[in-house]
């Protein structure tokens, strides 16, 4: 084991150990561990395979930054070993192996590597057919393109959305995110402060300083009751007006700020190098972490490469726990630590002027070249600086540059409500960073009005030497990797430029750099360089590709939440339940399909034959209802739809039709004048959404005096409908006459049934006598209740969804958006009879005008079918001399009829009754149905106007 | 997410809004030709710019106008209907 | 409310069976208020009727308590008065005025009807309303004559606080939906 004592381990607990899994072999690790650390403890470095080449892979940045230490836990795929706590029983396996992590038969793709040039995948699969790749590739790439395990059983537990609202967010919780929140919460605002680290302190937590109290500076936050604090969470993007999602295990919380301060730090670079995969060789702030957040002790001999002087810290505190350093390797001078690379020099270490040319190991690094010396070690340790996280402040509009003379990176970030913090804003030294941390808390607190004082800039003395930009020429044996993602080496991307691909960003497609998991967290600075190198232009100029949400990976989970279903029920939905219906969604709403149980196409047919025979009684609350009042209500109608409303009298009910400018069909219903200055209007199930909108807008144009209230829901309708509605009726107390001379059709009238007030009126879909009831919906079910009552000694029986579309289709009424399409005029429909002739103007009358002169060109008709016919599908083409001119809209078995009925468009010169028509039925078979009148039942509509 | 500031309910996210157009000009229809009528339903000048459209806030069913720059999405003012200049 | 009338937590409502998950939790009691007296005008004259009637009216996405029942203003000429069924007497007196007056005096928005009404409240209630809801509602924020008109819980919504509990108004077709949110979305126990 190579777990050290206290101080080192401030994340674990040792009295609180963790057994779990990994490959099928038992581990043990602490409370506070991460499966690396744990696994790193035990000496399991190697986590997984890489991409192309199944190359070893281990954790490189003990910071979540590469895919090398992606995992499955469990039925969770492509969970990062270095960032996901343990936890007790844990079952990990590596990703990405064909056979087991230790003896992947796939290795050997290492050596094949030449047969797949960079720009592989693009090219080769630019030629293959559909066929070749769905036969061949496609399931050749997915076995071999192993990214873990999805389980399709796995249920979506739970997963949790929330909203945060602050005045300031502040992202990163290092030295500067720290004092800024710390600043801001100081002066009364009310602040967020999120880390993905479990404790507060960035970099002060594995690498501290002797004039930084990181304790005291956690105790003062902590302390601050306006200041919440968030450990353990990841901010993954950055969205318009300062929304940007906070996730937090399985928990995503959207959070809107006033002020948002991104202190999210840098990322340490790798240094590329033959074999500068390997595992076993880290950055300087990975040994640091393994060090001092879990106590293991990294290795025995090492060698550590000192860019900057990060390096000579991570080699201290590797003399500390007792590993010996083979050799400092120091690419270039490091003025101003000569005592402290002394000190290492006279502690064992050898002090080697140059760089790493390459290393050599199998599953683990075992030695390094140095000058062309071979150096025995098991641990390498590299130093060569950080590059900002630049991923948030590019998506909020940052521009990256870059300057020559210090190597370093920079951004630009100019937006309201937006700072940029710490060494993300170009800062090295914990003073400097500190300071530029309460700067930017400064400035958002003026920003949102709250009084703040000034920080004197600090001079930054590290900041000469806090960046190294090594050559990054080719190794002639190559596998000195710039993307350890995808396995891309430097001559990778050199030949993607010499292939003619100069834009970054067509590097990137063609050589697919920076695509995997780490989104180039590593590689696009280096890609960068090296496309700059190749075509002869600035580093700033080259640029990085453009970041983009999410900034690390997320779960579906996490978006879905936890899983709402829009549902909508009627007031009758517990009545529908006891009459034994079977309810199916129909959008948002529930609707009785049918009811009883049993054969359906019987039950449905005794529906239609209840109504055709008896009576029957259909929930039609799902309608739209509206209530158009005030002086100008006739006015608006008249306006919004076809048929006259103004001069409509009190007490009648109209036909309404609505078209869209372009004088398409978009809806139809019923207005019924209740008063003067009030209609109630019905409107389609699915439309009244949208005309509802629509009303308001146009009263927004028009400003005329108008109101228009939505009671779809506080109004429910029922449907009384059969020869012996009337008689149904009469059984009941009312106020109402519903004698037929008292209550003609078409008319409406308000009083009260059963005690209940109604608003009844006389129409119907069915073609039967019919009266729809609508009362407020707290009434609905003793509504329900009455009529069954008095209704049950005359055969009275509710009818669902399937037996009402029958009906109508019996008796040729159309449905909205079902029998019409988004050019449907009213002629095509037959509804001239819809459309005044003496109004001066409707919405979509000039364009009805226009389309009348451009003449018809099809025509919605009833088409009926002979005994034995192949019934064609909704959606069949209607062929005129083998040509498509039309298509079936709505189809079903007449039980009325005995036949097979539907509405078809048809050419306009077949719409006369009797005309054969041909259809291509699903088969493909042309089938024949001849052309009835506009409707197949009662086409001289005695039955409804009885 | 954006934030849409409604004259009625303040500044809300997006979400809860309905885009429903550009505000354009209501010619007479019976003073312009069929050509010309075609053309005032169909073609959209699309000018980048500051624009004038009509959104919805849904929970309240408020109309309103924003002017919007089609080129920096940057909301330049929202107001209620009435306060349309005449001719607008 | 009378005898006949049902709403949909009620047995035989539309939402019978999700009712158990009112009384649910100690954390967060969620009861249901759909049955509470109310009372609301829409359109052109509301606002004149009912100041004429001695409502004083609050601008608009404000409320204000009345003497008998606590005044929305969701609009310039939208309405709604909530009343107490401990003393509905004003409130009942106010409506029993408007259906005998004359024109011009609004019409009735049927909130009564067309919304259902949670009054929410307990330990978790803030927790529970960030899941919820994405504008603002922490009592420092969201002052106590605010009214937001906003999605919550998935559907459009009114919500107000009075006395430090939260009351949401919505599609009362939606019932058993918003409930099963409030008890899966709005927090787990």
């Amino acid at each position: 084991m190579t777990r050290l004592d206290a101080p080192f381990g401030s994340r674990i607990d040792r009295s609180r150990p963790i057994s779990f899994s990994f490959e099928g072999q038992r581990f043990t690790g602490y409370e506070g561990d991460t499966i690396a650390s744990a696994l790193a403890a035990s000496g399991q470095w190697m986590l997984s395979r890489s991409f192309k080449y199944h190359r070893p892979r281990g954790a490189f940045s003990m910071a979540g930054a590469e895919a090398n230490t992606l995992v499955q836990v469990g039925s969770e795929p492509n969970l990062a070993a270095d960032l996901t706590p343990l936890a007790e029983g844990m079952v990990v396996s590596a990703q990405n192996v064909n056979g087991s992590l230790a003896r992947d038969r796939d290795a050997v793709m290492d050596r094949l590597g030449r047969f797949m040039p960079v720009g592989f995948y693009y090219r080769t699969f630019m030629g293959p057919t559909r066929k070749a790749w769905l036969k061949w590739w496609e399931p050749l790439i997915r076995a071999k393109a192993g990214l873990g395990m999805v389980d399709l059983a796995a249920r979506p537990d739970g997963f949790d959305k929330s909203h945060l609202h602050c005045d300031i967010l502040v992202v990163g919780a290092g030295p500067a995110g720290l004092a800024a929140a710390i600043e801001a919460a100081e002066a009364g605002a009310d602040v967020i402060l999120g880390d993905e680290s479990p404790d507060l302190g960035g970099r002060l937590t594995y690498a501290p300083e002797a004039e930084v109290d990181l304790t005291a500076l956690v105790a003062r936050a902590e302390a601050l009751p306006a200041l919440r604090i968030m450990t353990g969470t990841v901010c993954n993007g950055w969205f318009e007006d300062n929304w940007l999602p906070l996730i937090r295990g399985k928990a995503l919380h959207r959070c809107r700020a006033r002020e948002v301060i991104l202190a999210t730090g840098g990322i340490e670079q790798p240094a590329v190098f033959r074999g500068n995969d390997l595992p076993g060789i880290l950055t300087g702030g990975a040994v640091r972490r393994l060090i001092r957040h879990y106590g293991v002790r990294p290795g025995t001999r090492s060698v550590i490469l000192a860019g900057t002087p990060d390096g000579l810290g991570a080699a201290e505190d590797l003399l500390d726990v007792g590993t010996r350093i083979a050799a400092l390797v120091l690419p270039r001078d490091l003025p101003g630590h000569a005592e402290r690379i002394g000190r290492l020099r006279s502690a064992g270490a050898e002090i080697l002027t140059g760089r790493i040319e390459a290393a050599r190991g199998g599953t683990h690094v075992e030695a390094v070249q140095v000058g062309g010396r071979w150096i025995d070690c098991d641990l390498v340790a590299v130093s060569v600086g950080h590059a900002p996280s630049w991923q948030l402040p590019c998506q909020a509009g940052a521009r990256l540059g870059y300057d020559d003379a210090t190597c370093r990176f920079s951004l630009d970030l100019a937006r309201d409500g937006l700072h940029l913090a710490g060494s993300v804003a170009g800062h090295a030294s914990t003073s400097a960073v500190i300071a530029d941390g309460r700067r930017a808390a400064m400035a958002a607190l003026r920003a949102l009005d709250i009084d703040a004082g000034n920080v004197s800039p600090c001079q930054d003395l590290e900041l000469a030497l806090a960046h190294c930009a090594l050559p990054l020429n080719p190794h002639p044996k190559g596998r000195d990797f710039v993307d350890f993602d995808e396995d891309l080496q430097v001559k990778d991307i050199v030949n993607a430029v010499r292939e003619g691909y100069r834009e970054l960003e067509l590097v990137k497609r063609f050589s697919t750099v920076g695509m995997g998991p780490s989104q180039g967290r590593h590689s696009a600075l280096a890609t960068a360089r090296i496309v700059a190198a190749a075509t002869g232009r600035s580093v700033a100029e080259t640029g990085v590709t453009t970041a983009r949400p999410p900034v690390g990976p997320e779960t579906l989970g996490a978006l879905a939440g936890h899983g709402h279903v829009e549902e909508r029920r009627t007031a009758l939905h517990a009545r529908h339940l006891e009459a034994g219906a079977e309810m199916r969604p129909v959008g948002a709403w529930w609707r009785p399909y049918l009811y009883g149980r049993g054969d359906r196409v019987e039950r449905i047919t005794e529906e239609v034959r209840a109504v055709r025979e008896g009576a029957g009684l259909l929930d039609v609350s799902t309608l739209g209802k509206l209530e158009v009042r005030g002086p100008d209500a006739g006015a608006f109608l008249d306006r919004l739809y076809t048929m006259a409303h103004a001069n409509q009298p009190v007490g009648k009910v109209r036909y309404c039709l609505m078209l869209n400018e372009m004088a398409a069909v978009i809806d139809d219903g019923v207005a019924f004048r209740m008063a003067d200055d009030v209609f109630y209007v019905t409107a389609t199930t699915g439309a009244v959404a949208r005309v509802y909108a629509d009303m308001a807008l146009w009263n927004a144009q028009w400003r005329i005096r108008v109101d228009v209230a939505n009671l779809t829901a506080a109004f429910s309708g029922l449907n009384i409908t059969g020869p012996k509605a009337r008689d149904v009726l009469q059984a009941l107390s009312s106020d109402i006459d519903f004698s037929p001379a008292g209550f003609p059709y078409l008319e409406g009238r308000i009083g009260v049934v059963a005690g209940i007030p109604v608003r009844v009126m006389r129409i119907g879909f069915t073609g039967e006598l019919s009266y729809e009831l609508h009362c407020p919906s707290s009434h609905a079910p003793a509504l329900w209740d009455a009529v069954m009552a008095a209704g049950a000694p005359l055969g009275l029986r509710p009818y669902g969804l399937e037996a009402s579309r029958i009906l109508r289709l019996e008796k040729g009424h159309i449905l909205i958006g079902q029998d019409t399409d988004a050019l449907t005029s009213p002629d095509e429909l037959g509804f001239g009879w819809a459309v005044s002739k003496k109004k001066a103007f409707f919405v979509g009358k000039r364009a009805l005008e226009m389309r009348r002169r451009l003449g018809e060109s099809r025509r919605l008709v009833g088409l009926i079918f002979e005994p034995g016919t192949e019934a064609p599908g909704e959606s069949c083409l209607v062929l005129r001399g083998g040509e498509p001119v039309g298509h079936v809209t709505s189809v079903a078995h007449s039980p009325t009829l005995g036949r097979v009925i539907a509405l078809a468009y048809t050419h306009v010169e077949d719409a006369a009754p009797g005309t054969e028509v041909t259809i291509r039925a699903r088969s493909g078979k042309l089938v024949t149905g001849r052309v009835a009148g506009h409707a197949f039942v009662d086409p001289e509509n005695r039955r409804q106007e009885i | 997410m954006k934030l849409l500031s409604c004259p009625l309910n303040g500044p809300r996210n997006i979400e809860e809004f309905q885009y429903l157009g550009p505000l354009r000009g209501r010619p007479d229809p019976d003073a312009l030709s069929d050509a010309d009528w075609a053309r005032h339903l169909f073609r959209a000048e699309n000018r980048p710019g500051a624009m004038l459209e009509w959104w919805r806030h849904r929970p309240s069913n408020y109309v309103f106008l924003a002017e919007r720059h089609t080129v920096t999405n940057a909301v330049i003012r929202t107001f209620d209907p009435s306060e349309l200049e005449p001719g607008a | 409310m009378q005898a006949t009338q049902t709403c949909p937590f009620f047995p035989g409502g539309a939402a019978e069976d999700v009712a158990p998950l009112l009384g649910q939790r100690d954390d967060l009691s969620v009861s249901d208020r759909s049955h509470w007296p109310r009372f609301g005008l829409k359109g052109p004259g509301s606002a004149d009727w009912l100041s004429d009637a001695g409502v004083a009216l609050p601008a608009p996405n404000r409320l204000s308590l009345s003497s008998g029942f606590t005044v929305l203003r969701l609009g310039p000429n939208d309405i709604t008065l909530l009343g107490d069924p401990a003393a509905p007497e004003a409130l009942t007196a106010l409506c029993a005025r408007w259906e005998a007056a004359p024109g011009p005096k609004g019409f009735s928005s049927w909130r009564e009807e067309a919304w259902a009404w949670l009054h929410l409240d307990g330990r978790a209630l803030e927790d529970a309303l960030a899941r919820l809801c994405a504008v603002d509602l922490r009592p420092r924020r969201f002052v106590p004559e605010a009214i937001a008109q906003t999605r919550f819980a998935e559907v459009d919504a009114v919500v107000i606080r009075r006395g430090g509990a939260a009351e949401v108004f919505f599609d009362i077709a939606a019932s058993a939906a918003v409930l099963r949110t409030i008890r899966h979305g709005g927090g787990h126990p």
